[in-house]
């Protein structure tokens, strides 16, 4: 202010014209701001053209409660309804945290393909080999299924892991490479991960056990290195930080 | 139920929870994977009494026709119990007495 002052004085302005220039400045600001200020158009939700049930499937690869890879189904259907979110794990005891994924799920979903949910019904049924389903990891899963259903496509040999929030991106979970392993080991050729996670150290316990005369020796080592789970495993990995970018491998079509 | 670990404990027991493993295996991977090779199992660990603002657990072990009784720190008890999977039982008395509803 003191500059400004300053340079009035030198160029021989006077006191009221220097504030008649802030304000005539500060006017023209404004208008033009207002003027060119983006506006954000209210998000039109459109309803989806749903006529019938409409079921998909997708491998979901999971963890036990001993930390081993267990490799699940997911099968998502979608129906007119009246917007009811439901999680059947049969005889599997699930975790509350599940049931929530489904609901945020459902709730990216809508935001990504913007449209209205309310007159759908959706039933997430998890079919796994584990007394316990607990944790976020199958979010993301439950999300493009939704989105799948929905455009009648098929998820074919793609599976991914990670949390969904509902704004769609997409975060990170734990025992990726038990989940990747167990995926590949059952077809999953594309296998989507969360951003930073397809690859990293990796500590592998390793337990040989062998005979010296009828003297059961075993040796136990943990080895430590870094993996990056594509070539270890010898499949297809792709990060993904979004719920667009995801599906954009299942539909080939290009995200903004 | 209110109770402050150390560093250490803390940490072995959020590895426990995460079911990861560092580095290098700690002293209750090393516990593990001893009771795993030589088939002795947790049967189960009890939080079972608090004296003098101490907790104090009991873990039992099986091998066998064998069972061992054995007197232990929560922290510990906790570590063990995460990695073997075994059920962990607090006196009831104790947690209502000690416990805080969090949720």
């Amino acid at each position: 202010m003191l500059g400004v002052l300053n340079m009035a004085n030198f160029i021989k302005l006077k006191n009221y014209d220097v504030v008649f220039i802030f304000i005539v400045v500060f006017i023209v600001g404004f208008i033009a701001g207002t003027i060119f200020m983006p506006r954000s158009s209210p998000v039109e939700y459109n309803q989806p053209d749903l006529q019938e049930e409409r079921t998909i499937s997708m491998l979901m690869p999971a963890i036990d409660t001993e930390g081993n890879g267990v490799i699940g189904t997911l099968l998502t259907t979608v129906k007119p309804g009246n917007g009811k979110i439901l999680l059947d794990t049969s005889k599997v005891l699930n975790y509350p945290d599940t049931q929530l994924s489904g609901r945020v799920a459902a709730e990216a979903a809508s935001r990504y393909a913007k449209v209205n949910l309310s007159g759908i019904d959706i039933v997430y049924t998890v079919r796994v080999n584990a007394s316990l389903v607990e944790g976020p990891s199958a979010g993301a899963a439950m999300a493009l299924s939704v989105l799948l259903a929905l455009d009648n496509k098929t998820a074919g040999d793609i599976a991914i892991t990670g949390t969904i929030n509902p704004d769609g991106s997409i975060d990170k979970v734990g025992s990726i490479f038990e989940k990747a392993r167990i995926a590949k080991a059952n077809g999953v050729m594309t296998f989507l991960v969360p951003t930073g996670q397809s690859s990293g150290e990796q500590t592998i316990r390793e337990k040989v056990c062998n005979y010296v005369n009828a003297l059961k020796v075993c040796r136990i080592s943990y080895v430590a290195e870094m993996i990056n789970l594509g070539n270890y495993l010898n499949m297809t990995v792709h990060e993904v930080g979004t719920l667009g970018e995801a599906y954009s491998f299942f539909t080939k079509r290009e995200t903004i | 139920m209110a109770r402050l670990f150390t560093e250490d404990q803390a940490y072995s027991i959020q590895r426990g929870v995460e079911r990861s493993l560092g580095t290098r295996p700690l002293t209750h991977d090393i516990m593990k994977d001893i009771l795993d090779v030589f088939d002795v199992r947790i049967l189960n660990i009890r939080i079972d009494r608090y004296e003098d603002d101490i907790y104090f657990a009991t873990i039992f072990f099986q091998q066998g026709e064998k069972v061992l009784e054995l007197d232990a720190r929560p922290s510990d008890s906790i570590a063990m119990a995460l990695r073997t999977y075994t059920p962990l039982y607090f006196k009831d008395s104790i947690l209502q007495s000690k416990g805080i509803y969090i949720c």
